[in-house]
C-alpha cells in the first residue's frame, strides 16, 4: 500500500512581489496527525489552498495518494480552510446534504455526524443563527462527511472562546483516535503540541523543520549546571557522551540531555570526575522554545 | 448534469430570498403583459381624439400576433432577470462557498456548469411564464381560434429565450468578474442604460448595431400596432437569422470568458 499520502515538491507561489510559499517540500504519511505550525502569514493556508485546488501554484508539484490533482482525489479529503463557509440561510442538515451531493456520498452519515459535533439539537436552525463555536463544529462535521481518509483543518480554533477551543480539540483528538490522518495548520504552538504526532514549522513560505513532535519535545531536555569551576565543568561535559552542545552561559553551563541519559547519570559522571555541582536543573523543552529557536536561527 | 442540477437546486430551493426575488420578477412580467393592452388603448384613444382619421383598434393579444407583442414587451424586463442572476451568482463569492465547493471536490468545470445551469433555468422559467401569458391572453382574445394560428409565430418565443439567455450570460460574466453584487449591478446598469445607448448614438449605425446588448434587443422588433400602422411605420415581423447567429455568438463569448475566469482564478 502506498504509504505517502501527500507529497509536496518545491512548491512556490507569489502574490505580486510577496513570496507566499517558497520552494516548499513536505511528505505526509498515512496515520499521522501532522501539524503545520507557523505565525500568521507564514504560508500555511496558501499551501493548503494549493494542494486542495482552490489556489493556483506558480511552480513545483504535489500529489495526493500518489496521483496528480483531480477532483476525485479531492473528494477523498475532508477540509476546512480558515473559516467555516456555508450558506447562511440553509440549516445544518441542508448545508451538509449539499456537501454530500458534491462529494457524491449518501446522506446516511449526516445524523451521526451532527451527534458527533454536538449540533443534532440545532440541526434545523439556519447556519447564520449559530455561534462561532457551532459554526466551527459544523465545519469539522462537514469535513467528516463521507468518512474521508484525510482531514485538513486550518486554524480550527481560531476566534473561539476557551470552552469552544477545548471542544474542538477534544473532537479532533477523538477523530485522530479513529485512525484518520489529520493535517492541522495552526499558529498556536500549544495546539500542535497537544494534538499532533508530527510537525512542520513554516515561516515566510519555507519549511524550517519537519519531524516528530516527540523527538522535538519529550526526549530533549535542557539542563543548567553550576559549579565553582565552570571552565572545568565545561571541559568535562564536552567529554561526556550523554550531553549535546554544552555552552558556557553567564554564571552557569547549559546543555541538552540525550534521550537515554538521566540527570542522575550526569551528576554521577561529574562526581566521578571530582566535580561537585552546586546547581542542577532540568527543563523539558517545549515546542514554543523550539519554535522560537528555529525562527531565531533563521533571522 | 443531473447531479449538478441537484446541487444548484438545493442552494436555492430553501432560500426565501430567491423565491421572493423570482416571484417579484414573475409578477412584474404578468402585470406588464396583462396590463399592456389597457395602457395602449388609453394612449390610442387619447391620440384618436386629436386625430382626423380614426385609429384602427387592434388587439395585441390576438393569435398569432400575441407571440410577437408579448415577447417584445416582456423583453423590457430583462434587466430585472439580470439582477436576479447577479444577486445569486455573487452570493457564492460573498459567502465564499465557491472556495468550499472547490475544496470539497467540485471541479472548476463543474462550478462553471452549475452557473450555466442556473442561467439556463432562469431563462427557461422566464420563457415559460411569457408563454403561459401568451396562451391565456391569446385564447381569451382570439375569436375562431385554430391551431395554425397558435403555431405560426411561436418562433418569437425562441427569440425571446435567446434574448434573455444572452442578457443572463452577460450578467453572469459581470458577476464572475466583479464578485460583488452592488458593484456588479452598478456596472451592469451603467453599461445597459448608459454606455450602449450613448455608443449607439455616437457610433456609425452600421457598427453600433453590432453592440452585444443591442443585438439581443434587436431579435424581436417593435410589433406593429394600430397606432404604428396609422403613421405608416412598418416594423419587421420576422426574426433575422443574422441576429440569431450574433446573439448565440455573443452568449458564447460571455460564457467562454466566465469559464476561463473560473478556470484560472484563485478562489
Amino acid at each position: 500500500m502506498e504509504n505517502n499520502l501527500l507529497s509536496i515538491k518545491d512548491l512556490s507561489k507569489n502574490y505580486g512581489r510577496i513570496r507566499a510559499v517558497d520552494k516548499l517540500s513536505l511528505e505526509i504519511r498515512r496515520g499521522e496527525v501532522f501539524g503545520i505550525l507557523g505565525p500568521n502569514g507564514s504560508g500555511k493556508t496558501t499551501t493548503l489552498g494549493i494542494v486542495l485546488g482552490a489556489i493556483s501554484l506558480d511552480s513545483g508539484s504535489y500529489q495526493w495518494f500518489g496521483e496528480k490533482h483531480n477532483s476525485g482525489t479531492i473528494r477523498r479529503i475532508g477540509s476546512i480552510l480558515e473559516v467555516p463557509l456555508f450558506y447562511p440561510f440553509l440549516d445544518a442538515v441542508d448545508n451538509l446534504k449539499l456537501i454530500a451531493d458534491i462529494k457524491r456520498v449518501s446522506y446516511s452519515g449526516i445524523d451521526d455526524i451532527l451527534h458527533q459535533v454536538g449540533l443534532f439539537q440545532r440541526r434545523d436552525s439556519a447556519f447564520r443563527t449559530y455561534s462561532l463555536g457551532m459554526k466551527q463544529r459544523l465545519a469539522v462535521g462537514a469535513a467528516l462527511l463521507g468518512n474521508p481518509e484525510v482531514l485538513i483543518l486550518d486554524e480550527p480554533t481560531n476566534g473561539l472562546d476557551p470552552q469552544g477551543i477545548a471542544e474542538i480539540r477534544n473532537l479532533i483528538r477523538s477523530i485522530a483516535k479513529m485512525g484518520k490522518t489529520i493535517i492541522l495548520a495552526s499558529h498556536l504552538l500549544d495546539e500542535v503540541q497537544k494534538i499532533c504526532s508530527h510537525v512542520a514549522v513554516m515561516d515566510h513560505g519555507k519549511c524550517l523543520f519537519s519531524g516528530k513532535v516527540d523527538n522535538m519535545l519529550g526526549n530533549t531536555r535542557m539542563v543548567e549546571l553550576g559549579a565553582d569551576d565552570l571552565t572545568a565543568l565545561l571541559t568535562h561535559l564536552l567529554s561526556f557522551e550523554g550531553v549535546i552542545n554544552p555552552v558556557m552561559m553567564d554564571g552557569y553551563v547549559k546543555a541538552e540531555l540525550k534521550h537515554d541519559v538521566t540527570p542522575a547519570d550526569l551528576n554521577r559522571f561529574l562526581f566521578g570526575k571530582g566535580l561537585v555541582l552546586d546547581h542542577l536543573s532540568t527543563e523539558k523543552m517545549n515546542l514554543e522554545k523550539y519554535f522560537l529557536e528555529i525562527l531565531a536561527d533563521q533571522a | 448534469m443531473k447531479y449538478l442540477l441537484k446541487i444548484e437546486w438545493r442552494k436555492h430551493a430553501k432560500n426565501p430570498i430567491f423565491w421572493v426575488v423570482l416571484g417579484l420578477y414573475i409578477l412584474s412580467i404578468t402585470v406588464e403583459l396583462f396590463g399592456a393592452e389597457a395602457f395602449i388603448n388609453r394612449v390610442t384613444s387619447n391620440a384618436s381624439k386629436n386625430s382626423p382619421i380614426p385609429i384602427p383598434s387592434l388587439s395585441i393579444y390576438v393569435f398569432p400576433y400575441v407571440w410577437h407583442s408579448l415577447t417584445y414587451l416582456a423583453g423590457f424586463l430583462k434587466p430585472l432577470l439580470a439582477f436576479v442572476v447577479i444577486l445569486f451568482i455573487t452570493n457564492e463569492f460573498t459567502f465564499r462557498t465557491i472556495r468550499q465547493h472547490l475544496i470539497n471536490g467540485l471541479s472548476r468545470e463543474e462550478v462553471f456548469l452549475t452557473k450555466f445551469i442556473f442561467i439556463l433555468a432562469l431563462s427557461i422559467i422566464s420563457a415559460i411564464v411569457v408563454s403561459i401569458c401568451v396562451f391565456i391572453l391569446g385564447i381569451v382574445h382570439t375569436n375562431d381560434l385554430q391551431f395554425e394560428m397558435i403555431a405560426t409565430k411561436s418562433g418569437f418565443l425562441w427569440a425571446y429565450f435567446l434574448e434573455v439567455f444572452g442578457i443572463c450570460s452577460f450578467a453572469l460574466m459581470i458577476s464572475i468578474l466583479l464578485k460583488r453584487s452592488g458593484l456588479a449591478i452598478v456596472v451592469f446598469s451603467v453599461y445597459f442604460f448608459i454606455v450602449e445607448p450613448v455608443l449607439g448614438f455616437k457610433l456609425n449605425e452600421n457598427i453600433a448595431k453590432y453592440l452585444p446588448l443591442k443585438t439581443f434587443g434587436r431579435l424581436i422588433d417593435v410589433p406593429n400596432t394600430g397606432l404604428m400602422k396609422l403613421f405608416g411605420v412598418n416594423f419587421r415581423e420576422f426574426i433575422e437569422p443574422m441576429d440569431v447567429l450574433l446573439s448565440i455568438f455573443y452568449s458564447f463569448i460571455f460564457l467562454l470568458i466566465t469559464y476561463l475566469v473560473i478556470k484560472k482564478r484563485d478562489a
